[in-house]
Protein backbone atom coordinates (compact mmCIF):
# COMPACT_ATOMS: atom_id res chain seq x y z
CA UNK A 1 0.00 0.00 0.00
CA UNK A 2 3.13 1.93 0.10
CA UNK A 3 3.28 2.70 -3.34
CA UNK A 4 -0.29 4.00 -3.74
CA UNK A 5 0.23 6.46 -1.43
CA UNK A 6 3.50 7.58 -2.77
CA UNK A 7 2.18 7.71 -6.07
CA UNK A 8 -0.82 9.87 -4.84
CA UNK A 9 1.24 12.30 -3.59
CA UNK A 10 3.30 11.94 -6.49
CA UNK A 11 0.09 13.03 -8.59
CA UNK A 12 -0.79 16.14 -5.92
CA UNK A 13 2.75 17.05 -6.49
CA UNK A 14 2.59 17.46 -10.02
CA UNK A 15 -1.11 18.75 -9.63
CA UNK A 16 0.75 21.45 -7.97
CA UNK A 17 2.73 22.03 -10.00
CA UNK A 18 0.72 22.42 -12.71
CA UNK A 19 -1.51 24.89 -11.50
CA UNK A 20 1.64 27.07 -10.73
CA UNK A 21 2.31 26.93 -14.35
CA UNK A 22 -0.94 28.04 -15.48
CA UNK A 23 -1.08 30.50 -12.96
CA UNK A 24 2.04 32.11 -14.75
CA UNK A 25 0.37 31.50 -17.87
CA UNK A 26 -2.26 33.63 -16.69
CA UNK A 27 -0.09 36.35 -15.87
CA UNK A 28 2.17 36.59 -18.65
CA UNK A 29 -1.81 36.64 -21.07
CA UNK A 30 -2.83 39.38 -18.50
CA UNK A 31 0.74 41.61 -18.83
CA UNK A 32 0.53 40.77 -23.07
CA UNK A 33 -2.91 42.31 -22.46
CA UNK A 34 -1.42 45.42 -20.84
CA UNK A 35 1.48 45.71 -23.08
CA UNK A 36 -1.18 45.79 -26.44
CA UNK A 37 -3.19 48.55 -24.26
CA UNK A 38 -0.19 51.11 -23.63
CA UNK A 39 1.71 50.05 -27.15
CA UNK A 40 -2.00 51.76 -28.73
CA UNK A 41 -2.18 54.63 -26.43
CA UNK A 42 1.50 55.13 -26.97
CA UNK A 43 1.12 55.47 -30.81
CA UNK A 44 -2.45 57.51 -30.44
CA UNK A 45 0.47 60.19 -28.38
CA UNK A 46 2.27 59.92 -31.37
CA UNK A 47 0.02 61.36 -33.80
CA UNK A 48 -1.20 64.05 -31.43
CA UNK A 49 2.41 64.93 -30.71
CA UNK A 50 2.99 65.17 -34.38
CA UNK A 51 0.35 67.28 -35.26
CA UNK A 52 0.56 69.67 -32.36
CA UNK A 53 4.06 70.06 -34.27
CA UNK A 54 2.69 70.93 -37.29
CA UNK A 55 0.67 74.03 -35.83
CA UNK A 56 1.77 77.42 -35.78
CA UNK A 57 2.08 79.00 -32.24
CA UNK A 58 -0.90 80.77 -32.59
CA UNK A 59 -2.99 77.99 -32.57
CA UNK A 60 -6.03 77.67 -30.51
CA UNK A 61 -5.84 74.05 -28.79
CA UNK A 62 -8.43 72.72 -26.42
CA UNK A 63 -8.44 70.00 -23.88
CA UNK A 64 -11.67 67.92 -23.71
CA UNK A 65 -12.31 67.47 -19.70
CA UNK A 66 -15.43 65.76 -19.00
CA UNK A 67 -17.87 66.86 -20.98
CA UNK A 68 -16.15 71.10 -21.48
CA UNK A 69 -13.60 71.82 -23.89
CA UNK A 70 -10.74 74.03 -22.12
CA UNK A 71 -8.46 76.35 -24.04
CA UNK A 72 -5.24 75.28 -23.35
CA UNK A 73 -1.65 76.82 -24.03
CA UNK A 74 -0.12 74.69 -27.20
CA UNK A 75 3.37 74.64 -25.66
CA UNK A 76 1.50 73.28 -22.00
CA UNK A 77 -0.09 70.96 -24.43
CA UNK A 78 3.16 69.68 -26.05
CA UNK A 79 4.67 69.36 -23.08
CA UNK A 80 1.59 67.23 -21.35
CA UNK A 81 1.65 65.02 -24.57
CA UNK A 82 5.77 64.36 -24.32
CA UNK A 83 5.05 63.87 -20.43
CA UNK A 84 2.56 61.00 -21.21
CA UNK A 85 4.35 59.33 -24.20
CA UNK A 86 7.62 59.13 -22.22
CA UNK A 87 5.28 57.72 -18.61
CA UNK A 88 4.18 54.87 -21.43
CA UNK A 89 7.34 54.58 -22.77
CA UNK A 90 8.78 53.82 -19.29
CA UNK A 91 5.77 51.78 -17.94
CA UNK A 92 6.34 49.64 -21.50
CA UNK A 93 9.93 49.24 -20.52
CA UNK A 94 8.86 47.88 -17.09
CA UNK A 95 6.24 45.89 -18.71
CA UNK A 96 8.77 44.17 -20.69
CA UNK A 97 11.43 43.73 -17.91
CA UNK A 98 8.35 41.33 -15.88
CA UNK A 99 7.42 39.34 -18.78
CA UNK A 100 10.92 38.63 -19.44
CA UNK A 101 11.09 37.75 -15.95
CA UNK A 102 7.89 35.51 -16.12
CA UNK A 103 8.63 33.71 -18.90
CA UNK A 104 11.90 32.36 -17.10
CA UNK A 105 10.04 31.86 -14.59
CA UNK A 106 7.75 29.71 -16.73
CA UNK A 107 10.26 28.10 -18.67
CA UNK A 108 11.28 26.58 -15.06
CA UNK A 109 8.43 25.57 -14.82
CA UNK A 110 7.58 23.78 -17.50
CA UNK A 111 10.80 21.85 -17.65
CA UNK A 112 9.49 20.86 -13.86
CA UNK A 113 6.34 19.67 -15.13
CA UNK A 114 7.50 17.91 -18.44
CA UNK A 115 10.23 16.40 -16.60
CA UNK A 116 7.81 15.18 -14.30
CA UNK A 117 6.00 12.48 -15.84
CA UNK A 118 9.44 10.53 -16.43
CA UNK A 119 10.47 10.65 -12.73
CA UNK A 120 6.72 9.57 -11.78
CA UNK A 121 7.62 7.11 -14.16
CA UNK A 122 10.93 5.69 -12.79
CA UNK A 123 9.02 5.58 -9.16
CA UNK A 124 6.30 3.63 -10.97
CA UNK A 125 8.91 0.92 -12.44
CA UNK A 126 11.04 0.87 -9.23
CA UNK A 127 7.71 0.43 -7.07
CA UNK A 128 5.80 -2.02 -9.38
CA UNK A 129 7.58 -4.87 -9.28
CA UNK A 130 7.01 -5.92 -5.89
CA UNK A 131 2.93 -6.21 -6.61
CA UNK A 132 2.76 -7.05 -10.84
CA UNK A 133 6.24 -8.92 -11.24
CA UNK A 134 4.98 -9.99 -14.41
CA UNK A 135 5.17 -6.56 -15.99
CA UNK A 136 8.72 -5.93 -14.53
CA UNK A 137 10.81 -3.47 -15.36
CA UNK A 138 11.82 -4.52 -19.34
CA UNK A 139 8.21 -4.33 -20.09
CA UNK A 140 7.18 -1.11 -18.76
CA UNK A 141 9.97 0.08 -20.74
CA UNK A 142 8.56 -1.04 -24.11
CA UNK A 143 4.73 0.16 -23.59
CA UNK B 1 -2.56 53.03 -34.11
CA UNK B 2 -3.18 50.32 -36.38
CA UNK B 3 0.29 50.22 -37.27
CA UNK B 4 1.44 49.20 -33.98
CA UNK B 5 -0.42 46.09 -33.68
CA UNK B 6 1.54 43.79 -36.69
CA UNK B 7 4.49 43.95 -33.97
CA UNK B 8 3.83 40.35 -33.67
CA UNK B 9 7.27 38.38 -34.77
CA UNK B 10 6.06 36.81 -38.03
CA UNK B 11 8.15 33.62 -39.41
CA UNK B 12 6.93 34.11 -42.60
CA UNK B 13 10.94 33.39 -43.76
CA UNK B 14 10.27 29.76 -42.53
CA UNK B 15 11.36 27.60 -46.01
CA UNK B 16 9.73 24.81 -46.98
CA UNK B 17 12.70 22.21 -45.90
CA UNK B 18 12.20 23.12 -42.02
CA UNK B 19 9.04 22.62 -42.39
CA UNK B 20 9.14 19.09 -43.37
CA UNK B 21 11.58 18.31 -40.74
CA UNK B 22 8.99 19.44 -38.51
CA UNK B 23 6.96 16.53 -36.95
CA UNK B 24 3.06 17.13 -37.24
CA UNK B 25 2.47 18.34 -33.50
CA UNK B 26 4.76 21.30 -34.16
CA UNK B 27 2.84 22.10 -37.71
CA UNK B 28 -0.01 22.34 -35.97
CA UNK B 29 0.94 24.48 -33.55
CA UNK B 30 3.17 26.62 -35.79
CA UNK B 31 -0.35 26.48 -38.21
CA UNK B 32 -2.22 27.54 -35.10
CA UNK B 33 -0.50 30.26 -34.25
CA UNK B 34 -0.07 31.65 -37.49
CA UNK B 35 -4.07 31.64 -37.81
CA UNK B 36 -4.39 33.71 -35.47
CA UNK B 37 -1.51 35.99 -36.22
CA UNK B 38 -3.76 36.70 -39.47
CA UNK B 39 -7.04 36.77 -37.83
CA UNK B 40 -5.66 39.36 -35.82
CA UNK B 41 -4.04 41.09 -39.32
CA UNK B 42 -7.57 40.90 -40.45
CA UNK B 43 -9.07 42.65 -37.77
CA UNK B 44 -6.31 45.49 -38.08
CA UNK B 45 -7.09 45.91 -41.44
CA UNK B 46 -10.93 45.96 -41.03
CA UNK B 47 -10.66 48.57 -38.20
CA UNK B 48 -8.05 50.32 -40.73
CA UNK B 49 -10.95 50.56 -43.56
CA UNK B 50 -13.84 51.56 -41.24
CA UNK B 51 -11.27 54.33 -39.92
CA UNK B 52 -10.67 55.34 -43.52
CA UNK B 53 -14.60 55.35 -44.42
CA UNK B 54 -15.32 57.47 -41.39
CA UNK B 55 -12.37 60.10 -42.03
CA UNK B 56 -13.87 59.96 -46.35
CA UNK B 57 -17.33 60.84 -44.72
CA UNK B 58 -15.86 63.87 -42.70
CA UNK B 59 -14.34 64.93 -45.75
CA UNK B 60 -17.06 64.87 -47.94
CA UNK B 61 -19.20 66.62 -45.03
CA UNK B 62 -16.58 69.28 -44.34
CA UNK B 63 -16.58 70.20 -48.25
CA UNK B 64 -20.21 69.90 -48.30
CA UNK B 65 -20.04 72.98 -45.38
CA UNK B 66 -17.79 74.90 -47.17
CA UNK B 67 -20.11 75.00 -49.86
CA UNK B 68 -22.63 76.63 -47.59
CA UNK B 69 -23.11 80.04 -47.45
CA UNK B 70 -22.59 82.43 -44.33
CA UNK B 71 -26.31 82.83 -42.64
CA UNK B 72 -27.49 79.35 -44.30
CA UNK B 73 -30.71 77.76 -42.53
CA UNK B 74 -30.50 74.37 -41.40
CA UNK B 75 -31.36 71.74 -38.51
CA UNK B 76 -28.78 70.82 -36.08
CA UNK B 77 -28.76 67.79 -34.70
CA UNK B 78 -29.09 67.34 -30.94
CA UNK B 79 -29.74 63.89 -30.81
CA UNK B 80 -30.49 61.33 -33.57
CA UNK B 81 -33.99 62.00 -33.69
CA UNK B 82 -33.96 65.50 -32.73
CA UNK B 83 -33.11 68.57 -34.65
CA UNK B 84 -33.62 72.02 -33.73
CA UNK B 85 -33.13 75.16 -36.35
CA UNK B 86 -30.66 76.88 -36.36
CA UNK B 87 -28.47 79.43 -38.84
CA UNK B 88 -24.80 78.98 -39.89
CA UNK B 89 -22.28 81.21 -38.58
CA UNK B 90 -18.97 80.82 -39.50
CA UNK B 91 -18.10 77.58 -41.70
CA UNK B 92 -14.33 79.21 -42.03
CA UNK B 93 -13.49 77.48 -38.19
CA UNK B 94 -13.24 74.10 -37.35
CA UNK B 95 -12.37 72.39 -34.02
CA UNK B 96 -10.68 69.08 -34.96
CA UNK B 97 -10.45 66.26 -32.62
CA UNK B 98 -6.46 65.19 -33.05
CA UNK B 99 -6.71 62.26 -30.51
CA UNK B 100 -6.09 61.85 -26.53
CA UNK B 101 -8.69 64.40 -25.88
CA UNK B 102 -7.34 67.52 -27.74
CA UNK B 103 -9.17 69.71 -30.02
CA UNK B 104 -7.50 72.01 -32.38
CA UNK B 105 -9.23 75.17 -34.34
CA UNK B 106 -7.85 74.67 -37.83
CA UNK B 107 -9.44 76.77 -40.81
CA UNK B 108 -11.62 74.83 -43.98
CA UNK B 109 -8.61 74.25 -45.92
CA UNK B 110 -6.30 72.64 -42.67
CA UNK B 111 -9.73 70.81 -41.74
CA UNK B 112 -9.56 69.21 -45.42
CA UNK B 113 -5.49 69.00 -45.14
CA UNK B 114 -5.95 67.11 -42.06
CA UNK B 115 -8.03 64.74 -43.23
CA UNK B 116 -6.61 64.18 -46.34
CA UNK B 117 -3.20 63.79 -44.45
CA UNK B 118 -5.07 61.28 -42.30
CA UNK B 119 -6.74 59.28 -45.01
CA UNK B 120 -3.21 58.64 -46.86
CA UNK B 121 -1.54 57.95 -43.48
CA UNK B 122 -4.01 54.64 -42.79
CA UNK B 123 -3.72 54.08 -46.50
CA UNK B 124 0.07 53.33 -46.24
CA UNK B 125 -0.53 51.68 -43.11
CA UNK B 126 -2.80 49.55 -44.69
CA UNK B 127 -0.65 48.59 -47.93
CA UNK B 128 2.08 47.52 -45.24
CA UNK B 129 -0.21 45.59 -42.98
CA UNK B 130 -1.81 43.53 -46.64
CA UNK B 131 1.57 42.80 -47.43
CA UNK B 132 2.55 41.23 -43.82
CA UNK B 133 -0.86 39.47 -44.10
CA UNK B 134 -0.46 37.84 -47.29
CA UNK B 135 3.17 36.63 -46.10
CA UNK B 136 1.24 34.92 -43.51
CA UNK B 137 -1.18 33.30 -45.61
CA UNK B 138 1.43 32.24 -48.19
CA UNK B 139 3.36 30.55 -44.91
CA UNK B 140 -0.11 29.04 -44.13
CA UNK B 141 -0.47 27.39 -47.25
CA UNK B 142 2.98 25.91 -47.50
CA UNK B 143 1.77 24.65 -43.41
CA UNK B 144 -0.93 23.48 -44.95
CA UNK B 145 0.50 21.40 -47.05
CA UNK B 146 3.42 20.30 -45.33
CA UNK B 147 1.09 18.87 -43.11
CA UNK B 148 -1.42 17.25 -45.18
CA UNK B 149 1.75 15.42 -46.98
CA UNK B 150 2.98 14.43 -43.42
CA UNK B 151 -0.38 12.71 -42.47
CA UNK B 152 -0.36 10.93 -45.84
CA UNK B 153 2.69 9.91 -45.31
CA UNK B 154 1.81 8.57 -42.13
CA UNK B 155 -1.39 6.86 -43.90
CA UNK B 156 1.27 4.29 -46.04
Amino acid sequence: MGSSTAIRELQRDLENKANDLSKHQKDIAKNHQVRKKYTIQLGENELVLKELDLLNDDANVYKLIGPVLVKQDLAEANANVRKRIDYISAELKRLDGTLQDLEEKQNSKKDAVCGFPFSCLIQFIIEVPCHMPQYGTRGLFSL
Amino acid sequence: MASSKGGAASPAVLRASEMEKMSVEQLKALKEQIDLEVNLLQDSLNNIKTATGRLETTATSLHDLSLRPQGKKMLVPLTASLYVPGTLDDADKVLVDIGTGYFVEKTMNEGKDYCERKINLLKSNFEQLIEVCFQSIFVLRMLRNCLHLEIVAQDT
